[in-house]
């Protein structure tokens, strides 16, 4: 009895111990192969089924021959192909069109490892949607129109007046007729109502001096809408023109959390008059590989740019009819003004927040700056003008150097100020 | 006297209670750039950059257009290679940086557009741990300019190459870079895949492993 109980106990501990052997090791291989994929096999494969350069390496170890094929084409897949592999013949050329790099480096136990990372794969719990939320500013909610409702009432009151009114002549008519009074003429419209304004001059005024209150009200708006500018509210707190766009798309996760520069995409900035809105290509850059993220509607508001791009995100390929997208301009300065990017970036080094405000803040485009008149002639007076580095007018800064000796010499004292600068 | 003084009340009353509810009901278009008297100050009749044609021939077609088929721009060099597997392979063996910029000050002017264009996925090192990557909301890691540098096919015209046309999951960045600017990112990139040392400095350091490894007994890496 006691040996056997012994025995059993013996045999439970070799279980366990090889239990947890196996455990321990499968976790090391799985580290190991998550390191390996991520080195030799990520630039054209997912763990996920979504087909990147490569297939999509989900449940890949279901789907593959068995035995020592994995091995044979991880080593060397032109060989594979070559030998007429009837499983591969249905991926390439058909589906995929670039025949995979070889590593005939990695050792057996390294492609067993990878396979099974890759296999199992994507086992991150953070990556269910709306973790963070949503996206860029919230959507105004569509209200029903109160103009609407005061319609209505409005013809209400019109239909009971005038019920009203034909109600209170036929009751006089019947008194008159009852008590034998002859019938009242029937008064027109017109001299019924002036009639009524000359009885209730109270009320009649009232009424006058809400519409006019109204009016006054209504033309302070019309007044106020004039032109685009934006305002300091708060110190380093603007308001200004914030147009919805055709993509909800955030300016703060794309330069502020992933920080890539403003000029990755307005390219344009330093070689042209304008920044540039970039074309869908520059988005397609990232955005082929990447078709939904951590955030809420992301999936919806790419799948935009791959309408725009006649993309198929199915296939990979641009078989689709391309559609440009409608994006609603916020910085405007009107005709008669010509201002250059190229010349305030690369010659006066200015930097994008002096005039876009702090857009690594914001969700979709917020005019910050008022871009007045006086606005620009305020940073003329009082930027000091920028001459190191500057090759062309070196002789010309020395000549002011001479003339304004000790003063601070800023854009203003180099013809900043003259119309012919920025209206011609 | 006193009725006048109750009627003013009344009437500043009724006219700030009408303002304030006039002005509730004042709904502004957040899409609208509001009014505009004199529109032509802020729509000219030439094409505008991003916006519509607003002149009857162009109507309803956006300005940013594809230029006529054979359009050449100033300073733009022809590329005469393929977007495919062969042009790769003939690019890398025949198109080789100018002469003139190959110095040490060029390869450091491209790492201003290294870090413009390229570090976000590539990384400071070149070995493939951008940010991007390592934060994970990128799927794909590119491979490390060092071990393509070992194993010889980090070429000039093999970078050129996937600069203009992209390569697997990246894409093209033709748009972005002039052939100039192309050719300082190239000269960047051949630097971290040396391992961000100066052509001299590594044909130094190259002749000194192999006079190490020689007493090793093992085959000399030729420095590139």
């Amino acid at each position: 009895m006691n040996s056997l109980w012994q025995n059993v106990r013996s045999t439970r501990l070799v279980v366990l111990f090889s239990l947890a052997f196996f455990v321990l090791a499968s976790n090391a291989f799985a580290q190991d192969g998550k390191a390996l994929f991520k080195s030799k096999c990520s630039s054209c494969h997912t763990i996920t089924d979504k087909a990147s350069t490569g297939p999509g390496l989900k449940d890949v170890l279901n789907r593959i021959p068995a035995g020592d094929w994995k091995y044979n084409w991880v080593k060397n897949p032109a060989a594979v192909i070559k030998s007429g592999d009837s499983y591969i013949a249905g991926l390439y050329p058909a589906k995929f069109k670039t025949i995979m790099t070889g590593f005939p480096d990695l050792k057996n136990e390294e492609i067993d490892a990878i396979l099974a990372y890759a296999s199992a794969g994507p086992q991150d719990v953070a990556t269910t949607p709306g973790a963070t939320g949503p996206v860029g500013p919230e959507v105004v909610q569509d209200e029903n129109n109160p103009w609407f409702i005061i319609a209505i009432i409005i013809a209400l009151l019109i239909v009971l007046i005038t019920t009203l009114r034909f109600t209170k002549i036929h009751l006089r008519n019947a008194l008159n007729e009852k008590e034998g009074r002859p019938e009242e003429p029937a008064q027109p419209f017109l001299t019924a109502s002036r009639s009524w304004v000359n009885n209730n001059k109270k009320l009649v005024g009232f009424l006058g001096f809400f519409l006019f209150c109204y009016l006054v009200v209504q033309g302070w708006y019309v007044l106020k809408g004039v032109g685009v500018y934006a305002e300091e509210v708060k110190p380093d707190q603007w308001v200004g023109y914030h147009p919805s766009q055709p993509i909800n798309f955030s300016h703060k996760i794309h330069a502020g959390d992933n920080g890539i520069q403003c000029q990755y995409c307005h390219s344009g900035v330093e070689k042209s008059k304008h920044a540039s809105i970039p074309s869908v290509n520059v988005c397609m850059n990232c955005h082929k590989a990447i078709s939904q993220t951590k955030n809420e509607g992301s999936a919806e508001e790419i799948q935009k740019i791959y309408t725009a791009a006649g993309y198929d995100p199915a296939n990979g390929t641009y078989t689709l009819v391309p559609q440009p997208l409608r994006w609603n301009k916020v910085h405007n300065l009107p005709d008669h003004v010509y201002f250059s990017h190229q010349q305030h970036v690369v010659v006066g080094g200015v930097a994008c927040e002096t005039c876009h405000g702090d857009v690594k803040k914001m969700g979709t485009i917020e005019q910050q700056r008022p871009l007045t008149m006086g606005w620009c002639i305020d940073c003329h007076r009082n930027t000091p003008l920028k001459m190191e580095g500057n090759g062309y007018y070196t002789e010309l800064h020395e000549k002011m150097k001479e003339k304004y000796k000790g003063q601070p010499i800023t854009v203003a004292m180099a013809g900043g100020l003259e119309c012919g600068r920025c209206h011609y | 006297m006193k009725v006048k003084k109750y009627t003013i009340l009344a009437l500043g009353t009724v006219a700030f209670a009408s303002a304030a509810m006039f002005s509730s009901c004042v709904k502004e278009n957040p899409d609208s750039p509001g009014m505009e008297f004199m529109p032509d100050m802020y729509r000219g009749v030439g094409p505008e950059a991003n916006l519509e044609f607003i002149n009857d021939a162009m109507k309803d077609s956006m300005t940013n257009l594809l230029p006529p088929d054979g359009t050449v721009a100033r300073g733009w060099t022809p590329f005469p290679y393929e977007n495919n597997a062969m042009g790769d392979s003939l690019a890398s063996a025949f198109w080789k940086v100018p002469a003139s910029m190959r110095n040490d000050s060029v390869e450091m002017e491209g790492k201003f557009y290294y870090d413009r264009f390229c570090v976000y996925c590539h990384g400071d090192a070149g070995d493939g741990q951008g940010k991007l990557v390592t934060s994970e909301k990128y799927p794909n890691q590119p491979p490390s300019y060092l071990d393509l540098n070992k194993k010889g096919t980090l070429t000039d015209g093999h970078v050129y190459h996937v600069i203009t046309y992209g390569k697997g999951v990246m894409g093209s960045h033709a748009a972005q870079l002039s052939p100039e600017e192309r050719w300082k990112v190239v000269l960047y990139v051949e630097r971290l895949g040396r391992g961000n040392i100066s052509m001299a400095e590594y044909q130094k350091k190259m002749t000194e492993t192999v006079a190490t490894d020689s007493t090793k007994a093992t085959a000399p890496v030729q420095p590139k």
